[in-house]
């Protein structure tokens, strides 16, 4: 029974298949939207919690006040400050600590030159996350190398420098004597590597540094090594200016933005969602007034309130599935669409999408409720309406 | 079958109110075949509506078996329509999506006949009808006389024992109108109870009994001299025409 009126609904469906299409188009291109954002908005958590995987969540940072608490790059370390890093090794479960100094000083390699982020950064502390700064070719700069550099893949292919290369950084000559793996961070792709206390010198910051780096014992009690480096730096500094978070609060911080930011954009999309779900009530106030005599009809037969409904809701229904089926696919090419096109217009940009099959389940279903809520008032109507009138309408 | 009593009927028009039925009272009996006639504007539709439980009276009762239906809902019409009436209209109103077959089909469906019960009987009736090789035709396919005869076997579907037939060969040619009316005739004596609602005296004159409406009410109710109808059946209009005038 269900099957007859569901073949019913889809053959008035393809009797009007201009009209039937445009308004599934509607319902397509809020879905698409949705589907292309919220998998782009997956991918960029999926690939956040990539990023912070790869960094271990076993790491402590120590920044300046009034610094950004994202990340580890440029936005950290505008504010240097002095620190004796040497206490905090002691503190149980501390595996490495050291200072990072970060600044955009003059590079130049033949012709090609820039302000490059430059980052100086102990050998050990590099070696303590080897997951993270791993050479492509070449290696890390040992303890004892003062004007050797590793270099991230994008400044390696901008400056035209491979292992054994030599460019210069302000007034000193460096060697590459690594390049790192292409990360999804575009602070490490984009970074030259060199040694701490080289990078004082050259920048004119003795001694002085953007952030302290901590990395600490499998195993060991997260929150008791903060609390620990807390008094540390407090005792030694005298006023508690500097923060101390984990990789974890960052990693939730950058979560918590992404969401909001997925969030909002799934609600834009869902308003053109809403404009397919009107598209669709209108189109079928038509076909209802259209169909006024054949309600009549089918009323004068035998059809009950319910049957006429059921004509109409599936009808309905059927055009936000199929709209919800083709926007689905249409916004996952998009994605994917856009995570190739991406790095293209915006350099170092690198995107992932997110496949969520719960994501496309609950889209196709609510597509068919959208579409079936939308053809209810037009449905009613049709159910209402007297079998004279009907039957007298022209 | 049918019974009438004192029905009246009036529909707001603008500011006015217009009174199609002014209390008609009217019986039609078990395996009649009736013919309702009038001028546009008598209140002849509105008749047939309320005879094939399409419309409900302002005022008075309309009984169907003997069962007060004046006060039913709409849903429990609807069935009483499906399972009593058979309609054949003017305009054919087939659905023009739905192949012949399925537009015979329409009213078992609407009473959750099976598939395939519903598919035998349409066929077995559009074979009575003489369209058993357009089974598969949409209606936009057929000729008038053709949607006509897919019109009468849908009325037959379920069986029922009235077929209300409102102004069944206004829209076809003479030729087609006459195998309609044969048609009737036929149902007529298989059984079946006959409203023909008509301005067309060639056609009523197949019936048993004539029922002339105006102004809403019943003018004139008689059955015609057997010499009306000569031997094949077809009518002989003047002698009609004479009744007319000797009422005048």
């Amino acid at each position: 029974m269900l099957l007859d009126t569901i073949r019913l609904s889809v053959r008035n469906l393809r009797q009007r298949p201009k009209r039937s299409w445009l308004t599934i188009i509607g319902i397509l291109i809020g879905v698409s939207a949705v589907v292309a954002l919220v998998s782009l908005g997956e991918g960029m958590q999926q690939s956040i919690n990539k990023e912070f995987e790869a960094f271990g969540y076993n790491v402590i940072m120590i920044t300046g006040h009034g610094d950004h608490r994202l990340g580890t790059g440029a936005l950290a370390g505008a504010n240097t400050f002095k620190l004796d890093i040497a206490p905090l090794r002691e503190i149980v479960g501390v595996q490495a600590a050291d200072g990072v100094l970060i600044k955009t000083p003059y590079v130049s390699a033949g012709k090609r030159e820039g302000y490059l982020m430059t980052w100086g950064m102990s050998s050990e502390l590099m070696q303590a996350f080897p997951a993270y700064y791993t050479p492509e070719t070449g290696r890390i700069f040992k303890s004892e190398e003062r004007q050797a550099a590793a270099l991230g893949s994008q400044v390696a292919q901008d400056l035209g420098l491979s292992v054994g290369g030599k460019f210069t950084i302000e007034t000193q000559e460096f060697e590459v004597v690594g390049i790192l793996e292409k990360r999804n961070d575009p602070d490490v792709n984009y970074a030259i590597f060199i040694p701490i206390q080289t990078m004082q010198q050259l920048v004119d910051e003795k001694e002085r540094i953007s952030y302290v780096l901590i990395s600490t014992a499998k195993g060991a009690d997260l929150k008791q090594v903060v609390t620990h480096i807390k008094h540390t730096v407090e005792a030694q500094r005298g006023k508690n200016d500097l923060n101390v978070h984990t990789t974890e609060d960052m990693r939730d911080l950058m979560q918590n933005l992404v969401g909001i930011l997925r969030v909002a954009l799934a609600g834009i999309a869902s308003i053109s969602l809403l404009v397919g779900g009107v598209g669709i009530m209108y189109t079928m106030y038509t076909a209802v007034l259209e169909r006024t005599r054949e309600i009549g009809v089918m009323k004068a037969v035998g059809a009950r309130r319910r049957h006429i409904l059921t004509f109409f809701l599936l009808e309905s229904g059927f055009m936000g599935l199929v709209g919800g089926l083709l926007g689905t696919l249409s916004g996952l090419a998009i994605a994917v669409g856009i995570k190739f096109l991406a790095p293209l217009v915006i350099e170092g940009t690198s995107l992932e999408v997110g496949f969520s099959p719960v994501l496309i389940f609950g889209v196709l279903s609510f597509s068919f409720v959208l579409g079936a809520l939308s053809g209810f008032f037009p449905a009613r109507n049709a159910a209402r309406l007297a079998p004279v009138e009907a039957l007298r309408y022209e | 079958m049918i019974r009438l009593e004192d029905v009246q009927k009036t529909y707001p028009m603008g500011e006015t109110q217009v009174h199609a039925l002014r209390g008609l009272s009217m019986d039609v009996s078990p395996g009649e075949f009736v013919a309702i006639m009038g001028p546009s504007g008598s209140g002849k539709s509105t008749l047939m509506h309320l005879l094939g439980c399409l419309d409900l009276p302002g005022d008075g009762t309309v009984r169907l078996d003997g069962r007060d239906v004046t006060h039913l809902d709409e849903d429990t019409l609807a069935q009483i329509r499906g399972k009593k009436i058979g309609f054949v209209f003017q305009t054919f109103n087939l659905i023009p999506t739905l192949t012949a077959q399925e537009n015979v089909e329409l009213p078992l469906y609407f009473q959750g006949v099976h598939r395939l019960q519903r598919s035998t009987r349409a066929e077995e009736l559009l074979k009575k009808v003489g369209l058993e090789e357009r089974i598969h035709h949409r209606p936009s396919q057929l000729s008038g006389g053709e949607r006509q005869r897919v019109a009468i076997a849908r009325a037959l579907a379920s069986d029922p024992e009235i077929i209300l037939a409102d102004e069944p060969t206004g829209n076809l040619d003479s030729e087609s109108g006459e195998t309609i009316m044969q048609f009737l005739k036929q149902l007529n004596q298989e059984g079946k109870t006959i409203i023909l609602v008509t301005h067309n005296p060639e056609a009523a004159v197949y019936a048993h009994r004539t029922v002339r409406i105006k102004d809403g009410r019943i003018w004139e109710n008689f059955t015609p001299k057997q010499s009306v109808l000569n031997t094949n059946g077809s009518a002989s209009v003047r002698l009609i025409q004479q009744e007319e005038d000797h009422v005048a």
